[in-house]
């Protein structure tokens, strides 16, 4: 059986995911798992200069490191549980199907690699993105796994106008067949978007994309938009109201991401809506 | 799989290089230490100190483990350095590293589920004792301001980060250095220092191929020490793996970290520097001065290259004493506690098998003979425990006059005798029936005594029927493979 999955914690925007995560699992017909990872930070916060080690020096830090991770996991199981059961009560006012929660010890990314088998969609709330970074566990997250993954970073609007940028590749073709054959939002208009500095390449690319929706009896408009770069693509995301925009992403490997940055990158940092990507 | 090599380098930035910058200033006392202890220059330590930790931050198993030039590994070299040369030392280094690749791929990181915990503190302590004892050289027909130096230097390590505000900001062992060396220099006091134990790196390390002629001699020479440096090096790293396994609640890599060392061990080879591997003690100081990942591996050994490569004429003057302080804590600190307040409460076969380790290794100086003691009697009670687990039903039945013995349990070479010793061969009776089908035969002495006992009764005029010998024998252990279905556990066990 599939899920509809939502990955919660505090600080993210949880309930709108889990408001998100309901409205796909109505229009797919699945139920919802909310996922809470309680993870232990490999982030030492408190330095210890000192640099000597003295009878049962071994026991010493085991039981130290011990003691102080006790102490956070307790406090972050409690946050998690209660997360999981507001959005539990929550989701179940709505939702079709079944809601399930579940909590977990683990690596985030590892844990949701872990569970991608019965997962059809992946629902994640992102930081704010007041301070224009994402978070390096996101970039991670939607490199691991081969699922759509839809990023949450503000306020839930039931969506009426979705935008899905094509460029011919792997990773956009997917995301087109599989939205098009199982379709995340239902009721929205779709156009298809495709930036290409010649008019000609990009009519070839779009009348493809077109046919794959046609495929499945479903409408769309295109439009071509001359630049390459992700401004271009905002600008006209913004100027035409649409609720959420679909793409493929991080078709590079790191490496050549290391050296020419990632559209993908800069598109999830400047953006203010959600955002459904597929690897 | 999903990789987290990114993670392992860069989630814990800021600790992990002030823990490495810690962990560094530690490290160059010991590689020096080590030198001398393997009988080299201290440059031969130092280099080996840089190209081991760096590789391995890139290729080991175990993020935030230090490796470097190590005491167990230079134990094992003394006598090659002595009759031999150091030329012979980097051919074996070279060796060592591919044996250690090919042992990675043999898969010898399993056979360390047969090291019992006990033989690991028996290594554990050895260890801490041995680099103990390397340091008595240096306090041996030395004047008293040797002794009083290394008293002062001890006094600051343990009792400078008690100093308010400054205590926990800087690594007292550093402390200890910098203040024995700079009061050594104004005293003027006649005290050896490293300067004198031989040279000291003075550029960065460039490749050197071993000068060593490449025949079946050299290889006849070095290879018994490469065996046991390979040995001792992965057994010192898998254990300091599992150590920092447990400190930091994650899992390392084993056969990951022994191909990398091995690796590692060709490169240092090639740059002139000796065999090395993880770090017991440097590893804990790592973990408890909050370096987790790769990246404090790193920094400790570029660091290292660094401060000795641009401090050398500094370095040079830094009295013996204030390194032999140095090293008195590391030893301190390795020794596992915990084990000796555990004598009185451990069963006694645990402590034969963690006493005959640590003796053995004292002894003979090399930490694989240790282990191999360890491990032959942990094996050896553990069969004496197991053969414990065998009982017999003796009935008679008048009518018939039959006996019938009925054995439950484990029959293998250390319970067979005891198996053969329950028959009553003076006993007059016509007929026996031995009942082995809730027995289990490990090996053939379980066959054997029960052939042999079949027999002596045949020979005392007695019919003799054995039931469920197929049962008993089809399962010595050799013929079949894993019983992890429950049926096959309970025919294993016979009834317990």
């Amino acid at each position: 059986m599939e899920f509809v999955y939502c990955c919660v914690d505090s600080e993210n925007y949880c309930e709108d995911s889990c408001d998100y995560a309901v409205m796909i699992a109505n229009n797919m017909n699945l139920p919802v798992k909310f996922l809470n990872v309680v993870e232990h930070s490999q982030k030492v916060k408190d330095v210890d200069l000192t640099g000597n080690i003295g009878l049962g020096a071994k026991d010493d830090v085991l039981e130290n490191l011990a003691s102080k991770e006790h102490e956070e996991s307790k406090c972050s199981i409690k946050l998690g549980k209660e997360i999981l059961e507001k959005l539990n009560a929550r989701a179940k006012e709505s939702c079709k199907k079944d809601v399930e929660i579940k909590q977990v010890h683990g690596e985030i990314v590892e844990t949701i690699f872990n569970h991608q088998n019965d997962m059809a969609i992946l629902v994640i709330g992102l930081k704010s993105n007041l301070n224009h970074v994402i978070g390096e566990n996101v970039k991670d997250i939607v490199r691991a796994i081969h699922k759509p993954v839809l990023l949450v970073n503000s306020k839930f609007e039931r969506p009426t106008k979705l935008m899905i940028a094509y460029n011919g590749s792997n990773e956009s073709r997917k995301l087109i067949e599989s939205t098009s054959q199982r379709q995340i939002f239902k009721g929205v208009k779709r156009e298809i978007v495709n930036l290409n500095k010649y008019e000609a390449n990009s009519y070839d690319v779009l009348s493809e994309a077109k046919m794959l929706f046609e495929n499945e009896g479903i409408e769309v408009t295109t439009k071509h938009l001359s630049g390459e770069d992700e401004d271009t693509l905002l600008a006209y995301f913004n100027e035409t109201n649409s609720d959420i925009l679909g793409m493929g992403a991080f078709g590079h490997s790191r490496f050549k991401e290391l050296f020419f940055g990632s559209f993908t990158a800069k598109i999830l940092t400047n953006m203010n809506k959600p955002i459904l990507l597929f690897r | 799989m999903y990789s987290n090599y990114k993670k392992e380098w860069f989630s814990n930035i800021r600790a992990d290089v002030l823990s490495g910058l810690v962990v560094a200033l530690a490290l160059i006392p010991e590689a020096i230490a080590f030198s001398i202890i393997a009988g080299v220059d201290p440059k031969v330590g130092l280099y080996a100190s840089f190209s081991i930790a760096v590789i391995l931050a890139f290729i080991g198993g175990r993020p935030g483990m230090i490796s470097a030039a190590t005491g167990a590994m230079a134990l094992v070299m003394v006598t090659l350095v002595k009759d031999h040369g150091l030329q012979y030392l980097l051919a074996a280094t070279i060796l060592t590293g591919i044996i250690q690749v090919i042992l990675a791929y043999v898969g010898v990181a399993k056979l360390m589920s047969f090291v019992a915990r006990a033989v690991v503190v028996g290594f554990v302590n050895a260890l801490a004792i041995l680099i103990f004892m390397a340091q008595l050289p240096e306090l041996t027909d030395v004047t008293w301001h040797v002794y009083a130096l290394t008293a002062v230097g001890l006094g600051i390590i343990y009792l400078f980060p008690y100093v308010p505000k400054i205590g926990k900001l800087l690594p007292s062992p550093l402390i200890t250095i910098v203040v024995l060396t700079i009061f050594v220099y104004i005293v003027g006091w006649d005290v050896r220092n490293v300067g004198d134990m031989g040279q000291l790196p003075d550029t960065l390390p460039i490749f050197l191929w071993p000068d060593v002629p490449l025949n079946f001699e050299t290889l006849a020479i070095i290879f018994p020490y490469s065996l046991a440096l390979a040995v001792v090096g992965l057994l010192e790293s898998f254990m300091t793996t599992t150590i920092v396994d447990e400190l930091t609640d994650t899992k390392g890599d084993k056969k990951k970290e022994a191909r990398g060392q091995g690796v590692a061990n060709i490169a240092t080879g090639c740059i002139g520097g000796m065999a090395g591997c993880a770090m017991i003690g440097q590893s804990i100081i790592n973990v408890k001065s909050g370096g987790r990942g790769r990246l404090s591996t790193f920094v400790a050994g570029f660091f290292l290259l660094i401060m000795v490569v641009f401090l050398s004429d500094i370095i040079s003057v830094i009295p013996m004493a204030a390194l032999v302080a140095v090293m008195i804590m590391v030893s301190i600190g390795t020794f596992d506690w915990g084990s000796i307040k555990g004598l009185k409460t451990l069963p006694l076969s645990t402590n034969i098998v963690m006493l005959s380790t640590v003796a053995v290794t004292v002894y003979t100086h090399n930490l694989a003979l240790g282990v191999l003691t360890g491990v032959l009697f942990a094996a050896l009670f553990f069969a004496n425990k197991i053969s414990h687990f065998m009982y017999c039903n003796i009935s008679f039945d008048e009518k018939t006059n039959t006996k019938t013995y009925q054995f439950v349990g484990q029959v293998f070479f250390n319970s067979a005798d005891k198996f053969y010793e329950t028959f009553d061969f003076k006993e007059v009776v016509e007929n026996i029936t031995i009942d082995v089908s809730k027995a289990h035969f490990w090996d053939v002495s379980a066959v054997y005594s029960l052939d042999k006992a079949v027999i002596k009764f045949r020979r005392e005029g007695a019919n003799v029927e054995v039931i469920g010998q197929n049962e008993a024998t089809k399962t010595i252990i050799d013929r079949f493979g894993v019983h992890d279905k429950p049926e096959e556990i309970d025919k294993v066990m016979g009834g317990h």
